[in-house]
């Protein structure tokens, strides 16, 4: 089992800074290149959110060798598929493809890396602006509950502090986004320097160095990136929010500020989300969904990121539900917990899930890509599984208690979700 | 500028792959037993198959299926609901049962060590699923619940409202999760009757992919999957096209909707039908993928939406050609004209760049099926459902490069019929149906959220 979850690999630096770590899985002919950037919505600042996503979004239009549309089409018809992504601090990209074709995603990736803007048009800027405003509609404006996100963050945190605005960006800010936006962006955080790229799958390393070297090593790199050093501000007391939504089911979100990604309390964390809401056993399903029946789903979990963490417990309520019901019992199970802590029996049932689940994660090359360059963006160390698993198997039940109570008691973010009231005729 | 950098790099040789040896058993009580050794991690991944989709449903008693999908894992054997979930739970396994229109899936994945305890909590549910009175209750109200919030997710109401329409007087075209008043009709007995008539060892398939060697899976399953169901109930089900052209115009109204969910299309065909490669090839360059036609033009070129596409859906006894969307609610008359521009676009044929491209897309991609223990399973579930030659895997990349432009040419005539297309949109009325009548002579027919007409 850990012989399983230690992975060899190689990692190295190229002379302008790009970080490069291969990794050698012959089990199908198939690599995974995938890369992450160290810029992410963090990055940005008040009147310009949303720039990191949409940025993101050009880097598919196209570059100086490479035409619009140009990078799906050489993937796919490579047999390939591809994606990318943009999260709080970073930003990934990735392809996966027949093993014998490695040279294509290496070509693709290291034009834009190099040579993005000029392929740059103000058309490509437009189209992508609708495309993205549209996203914007179609995953929250035109979703259930779908702007509760960007509602609970812009109040949990003050306006300074750079996670106060949702990854897609405000509405208007998308809107205004120009040319010199792109062309300054790109200067300031798409340098080598400020990258690092894993190579997956049936590779030869040999092959694989020289073909780096070849398309990488020529791409000059930059000033260093100053990092994002920000302390959020504790709540004081209690936030209490109400949102009139498109929907029939009232829904309550508790949040509280907890510990940052891969901090001391973070796995305690996420255990204790287990135990409060994940499956039919836990607490908070058990006692709403199951026994007393005023909830129709309840969830729970531990959101972490370089800054700071936070504590999710989510519940929907029955049709015309009360959520100050339902927030009352979350508040008894929160302090039945922290009085009497959990079980053993708890414990070790979201600990063997944990177990399999990294064994299951270790199935798809592009997944496994993507954590390895995850461990290497926050641990140094791309070989991290069997580090990552013993945070939670070294965890007792003391510990768990001990983190509720540090986290639970303090104050929290409450949002109901409540349905628009149906005009009466 | 290095002069490597303005010239794409080819391919390097070809890649070596080999299917995995697919092996067809019949237990000795008649089950059907499907095995795939695969050895490169210590899981297995079991899935079961029961003819009990929505489809079998008796009349007015919509729903039934999903409902005892959902309560088929409350409760088994010794153990209740919640002491099944923490035996499962404590072993790391993952238990999934879901239904469509034509099966009941029951599926667990699990780690090699726990085998024999996966197979014998996997034998429970499926043996001796409690089905009690006091679990139906509660699941039978979460699905009533489900009902109303499905309500307010438009992509899914779209969705199930479209298949309403076009399969209209058929079993297929009732929503899986029924609706509010045959829901509320419902009763234990109705779930019993149905589970225990659709699971006669004859008609049950189980697809075992695992690090596991077959005569451990056999002999385990020979102990805990011990049933002795009679009878069969495989009902052929023939589904007629909804021809009612006149009407073909649907509006779903929501009136604080940020954007209008667009679905087009019509019936389209079973398949297993001999020319599905062609219809494949055809549907990949006119919606199937990112760089389509019908992506390209409505996302990269008009910026209209984040995405469109198109895609045959494929039940047991008929398939649908369908068209989606969602857009920026002041463009969705000039979205719907792209797309019927599109759909009368494919039928005057395809050029061999778009062939050649699909064509190597398709082929290439195809090792990349065979990666997970899920997608393994997947596939051979796929083959059972649509009852598949044996050796479809086999000659699949032959079958890819048979195809001719005159296949795809002729696959674009046969499954794609604009002028009869039923297009239905959800979004806000009273911006909406006046860019529609200027589009349309014929009637807009309102629907209401349950799929019936307004007024």
């Amino acid at each position: 089992m850990s012989n399983l979850l230690d992975i060899k690999y190689e990692k190295f630096k190229l002379e302008n800074g790009l970080e490069v770590i291969l990794y050698q899985n012959r089990m199908l002919p198939l690599v995974s290149v995938n890369l992450w950037y160290r810029v992410g919505s963090a990055n940005e600042r008040p009147g310009k959110t949303g720039f990191a996503h949409l940025f993101e979004h050009m880097m598919f239009q196209g570059s100086e060798n490479v035409g619009k549309e140009k990078h799906f089409r050489y993937i796919q018809e490579a047999g390939g598929t591809l994606n990318g992504s943009t999260s709080l601090e970073r930003t990934n990209y990735f392809e996966t493809l027949p093993s014998n074709n490695l040279d294509l995603a290496l070509w693709l990736e290291s034009d834009r890396m190099g040579f993005m803007l000029e392929g740059l048009t103000q058309e490509k800027l437009d189209n992508q602006k609708d495309v993205v405003m549209n996203e914007r509609r179609q995953r929250y404006e035109n979703q259930p509950y779908g702007r509760a996100w960007e509602i609970i963050f812009s109040n949990l945190f003050t306006p300074d502090f750079p996670y106060h605005w949702p990854t897609i960006g405000w509405m208007e800010d998308i809107k205004n986004f120009n040319l010199n936006d792109i062309k300054e962006f790109f200067k300031t955080y798409y340098a080598p320097n400020n990258c690092s790229i894993v190579i997956a799958g049936d590779i030869d390393d040999l092959a694989v160095k020289k073909s780096i070297e070849k398309y990488f090593g020529s791409i000059p790199g930059n000033g260093e990136v100053q990092k994002i050093t920000k302390t959020p501000k504790e709540l004081t007391e209690d936030i209490i929010l109400i949102h009139k939504d498109n929907v029939q089911l009232p829904r309550l979100y508790l949040c509280w500020m907890s510990d940052k990604v891969y901090g001391l309390d973070d796995p305690a964390l996420d255990v204790l989300s287990d135990i409060l809401g994940s499956s039919k056993n836990s607490r908070l399903y058990k006692s709403l969904v199951y026994e007393q029946q005023i909830a129709q789903d309840v969830s729970a979990f531990q959101y972490s990121a370089n800054l700071t963490g936070m504590f999710f417990v989510i519940i929907t309520a029955k049709p015309d539900g009360d959520l100050q019901l339902l927030k009352k019992n979350v508040e008894d199970e929160i302090a039945r917990l922290i009085d009497s802590g959990v079980t053993e029996d708890e414990l070790l049932r979201t600990k063997n899930g944990i177990k399999s689940s990294y064994i299951y994660s270790l199935q798809n090359i592009e997944q496994l890509a993507n954590q390895i360059n995850n461990y290497n963006f926050y641990l140094n160390e791309p070989n991290s599984f069997n580090y990552d698993l013993d945070r939670y198997n070294s965890l007792d039940v003391i510990q768990i208690q001990k983190i509720a109570k540090k986290y639970l008691s303090k104050p929290k973010l409450e949002l109901s979700v409540i349905p628009k009231r149906k005009k009466t005729l | 500028m290095n002069e490597f950098r303005k010239n794409k790099p080819t391919a390097i040789g070809e890649i070596d792959f080999s299917l995995p040896n697919v092996r067809y058993i019949t237990l000795d009580n008649g089950i059907n037993l499907i095995f795939i050794r695969k050895d490169n991690l210590p899981v297995v991944q079991m899935e079961l198959l029961l003819n009990a989709g929505s489809c079998y449903e008796p009349a007015d008693k919509e729903g039934l299926a999903f409902l005892t999908a959902m309560l088929l894992d409350e409760g088994a054997a010794e153990y209740n609901a919640l002491e099944l979930n923490n035996e499962i739970e404590k072993i790391g396994s993952s238990l999934t049962i879901s239904s469509d229109k034509d099966y009941i899936y029951i599926s667990m994945l699990s780690l090699s060590e726990y085998i024999e305890r996966s197979i014998e909590l996997f034998s429970k549910i499926v043996v001796e699923p409690n089905l009690s009175v006091q679990d139906f209750g509660r699941e039978n109200n979460k699905l009533l619940t489900r009902i109303i919030q499905t309500k307010d997710n438009p992509a899914a109401l779209a969705s199930n409202i479209f298949d309403t329409i076009i399969y209209k007087n058929s079993p297929y075209s009732s929503p899986v999760s029924g609706s509010e008043k045959s829901v509320s009709g419902l009763e234990i007995g109705d779930v019993k009757d149905f589970y225990f008539s659709h699971s006669s060892n004859s008609s049950l398939t189980l697809v075992v992919v695992g690090s596991e060697p077959e005569e451990k899976i056999i002999s385990l399953l020979q102990k805990h999957l011990v049933l002795s169901r009679k009878g069969d109930l495989m009902k052929n089900i023939i589904i007629n096209p909804n021809t009612d052209d006149k009407k073909r115009v649907y509006l779903i109204d929501s009136e604080d909707a940020g954007q209008s969910e667009i679905r087009i299309g019509h019936i389209g065909g079973k398949r297993n039908s001999p020319d599905y490669f062609a219809k494949h090839i055809m549907n990949s360059i006119l919606g199937g993928q990112f760089t389509s036609r019908i992506n390209l033009n409505l996302r990269e070129d008009k910026g209209y939406t984040y995405g469109a596409g198109s895609y045959f859906d494929y039940n047991k006894f008929a398939g649908s050609f369908v068209v989606t969307t969602s857009v920026q609610t002041e463009v969705t008359s000039n979205a719907i004209k792209e797309i019927l521009k599109e759909l009368a676009g494919i039928q005057s044929g395809v050029s061999s760049d778009e062939l050649q491209f699909a064509k190597a897309y398709i082929i290439k991609k195809f090792p990349s099926l065979f990666e997970t223990y899920s997608q393994i399973s997947n596939n051979i579930v796929m083959s059972v459902l649509h009852n598949l030659e044996k050796n479809y895997f086999d000659t699949y990349l032959d079958n890819v490069r048979k195809v001719s432009i005159e296949n795809v040419n002729n696959a674009a005539l046969k499954y794609i019929h604009p002028e009869n297309s039923v297009i239905l949109v959800h979004g806000n009325k009273n911006l909406i149906e006046p860019q529609l009548k200027k589009l349309f002579n014929s009637d807009i027919i309102e629907i209401d959220k349950d799929g019936l007409v307004v007024g």
